[in-house]
């Protein structure tokens, strides 16, 4: 067993996983750093077997960075194994490469593809009602997920050893991403209507244009835009599109 | 703010290049993502309003580009802190104070959309110069590599990986320097005394709406359109009827 100590080390060490990310070798020797204090750990007493450890650790590894603690906690678990003789020494390395593609997939899909939009939408929206509340709704729906994602992970990577992977998947994420999508769909609807509300507000022009006259012009607009990105237009030459033109019309007439 | 435009710039430059390592380097907490940065930066430069209209623009705007693979977006990070400087930079210029009728919120909204046309183009230098990071850091890692010894090999390695956090914020905090002072420099000789550009508001409408479509195609679902329409039409009946 890894003391308390060593498994905060780890814990925090997960943070870092991508502090020297390269081309090359990605996620690697973030990876390697992050679990050495346990291998310091595991085998304090033989210091040859501990650098033999240290070296495979230092192959090739990539993954979504949250999904690197089940694999931390896994990895621990499996080198504890092989020390005692229990299994294969080289067991880790072989799971760590087994787990790389999938888990990064669930992480990407999940994380930045459901979890990251929810918590933005969540934020902007909470910035438009109540100003600078909206950042601190937005870090505090995300990382809510992601502190519990890094710290849980590992302790059931430890716990489980590698039937964290069942764990993992049994915590059914590609359905909660697409639910958490579909919020993020309402809120955006949401910021939009009453965006336009506070807008008109502003500009004191609701007799001219009732809100949902604006809202429907807006639809439309935002159908446009939404038609040339699907076809692979840039967001960066679409602001140009969308504002020169504006620009120019302003200048020349107002 | 401390009035003085270089010092002000390398302030905010060290503030953004810390705030960058949380996209890749560290921590990952999303302190980095345009709705937290602009509002830092904003608060840093002299106007956190300014800095929350960056902020919820470019989160929109930039809500689809995901660091997947090898693939490095575009540096979100640097393209709010440096339209959020140059926002704020054309607002002090004009003379708009915090308590000023017109205030800070409508006048960053008409800036924005000419902050982001400076800005788009420059920003590139910052997805260089993480480009250049990643780069040196496979450096950092044969010299891990070769380090790992008798005894000293745990501790050798947590020391080379956090060089590479020295390098991704060193990258950083040059490509800010190069970029910011110049920007607000000709942003404030640009705006000194300028009429409050009030035609700009349509232009922001625009962007923002171009914003929603980019989210809601990062949303990336089949019944979107369908909930996204539906929560509108909802809202928009609901503050008609209250």
């Amino acid at each position: 067993m890894i003391s308390k100590k060593s498994f905060l080390k780890v814990f925090i060490g997960s943070f870092f996983i991508q502090a020297a990310w390269s081309f090359e070798k990605m996620q690697t020797l973030g990876f390697a750093a992050a679990i050495s204090p346990a291998i310091k750990d595991v085998f304090k007493d033989d210091a040859q077997s501990g650098n033999l450890a240290m070296r495979r650790h230092m192959s090739f590894y990539n993954a979504h960075p949250y999904m690197a603690s089940p694999v931390l906690g896994a990895a621990i678990k499996l080198e504890e194994a092989g020390m005692r003789g229990e299994c294969p020494v080289d067991n880790a390395l072989r799971f760590r490469s087994r787990v790389m593609a999938p888990l990064s997939a669930i992480g990407d899909l999940f994380f930045w593809g459901a979890l990251r939009p929810l918590a933005s939408c969540a934020g902007i929206l909470a910035a438009l009602i109540w100003g600078l509340w909206g950042p601190v709704v937005f870090l505090a729906v995300y990382n809510v997920f992601h502190i519990s994602a890094r710290w849980f992970g590992l302790k059931k990577g430890y716990a489980l050893g590698e039937a964290v992977i069942g764990f993992v998947t049994s915590l059914a994420l590609p359905r909660w991403g697409a639910r958490a999508r579909l919020a993020s769909a309402f809120m955006l609807g949401f910021f939009l209507a009453y965006g336009i509300r506070l807008s008109l507000n502003m500009a004191d022009v609701r007799a001219l244009a009732p809100s949902s006259i604006a809202f429907a012009a807006a639809l439309v607009l935002v159908a446009v835009f939404s038609l040339l990105l699907k076809r692979g237009w840039k967001v960066a030459g679409l602001v140009y599109l969308a504002t020169i033109p504006l620009i120019i019309i302003g200048v020349l007439f107002f | 703010m401390s009035g003085n435009l270089l010092f002000d710039a390398i302030f905010i430059s060290f503030a953004g290049a810390l705030l960058s390592l949380d996209r890749t380097a560290a921590f990952q907490t999303m302190a980095g993502r345009p709705l937290v940065s602009a509002p830092i930066i904003g608060y840093l430069a002299g106007s956190v309003q300014a800095g929350l209209v960056v902020g919820v623009t470019l989160e929109l705007l930039l809500m689809g580009d995901l660091p997947v693979g090898t693939y490095v977006p575009s540096h979100e990070t640097g393209l709010a802190v440096l339209a959020t400087a140059v926002t704020v930079a054309a607002i002090n210029a004009m003379g708009i104070r915090p308590f000023n009728p017109v205030g800070y919120v409508y006048t960053s909204m008409a800036i924005v959309p000419l902050a982001l046309i400076v800005s788009l183009p420059v920003a590139r230098a910052y997805r260089f110069a993480d480009t250049l990071a990643r780069r040196f850091n496979a450096l950092i890692f044969h010299l891990a590599e070769r380090s790992i010894g008798a005894q000293s090999g745990a501790i050798n390695l947590v020391k080379f990986n956090l060089y590479g956090l020295v390098v991704f914020f060193a990258a950083l905090w040059a490509a800010f320097l190069l970029t910011v002072f110049p920007l607000m420099l000709i942003t404030r000789s640009l705006f000194s005394g300028a009429v409050f550009p009030r035609f700009l508001h349509s232009a922001f409408a625009g962007t923002i709406l171009l914003g929603v479509a980019s989210a809601l195609t990062a949303v990336g679902t089949s019944r979107k359109e369908l909930v996204f329409f539906a929560a509108g039409a909802l809202a928009s009946i609901l503050m008609t009827v209250i």
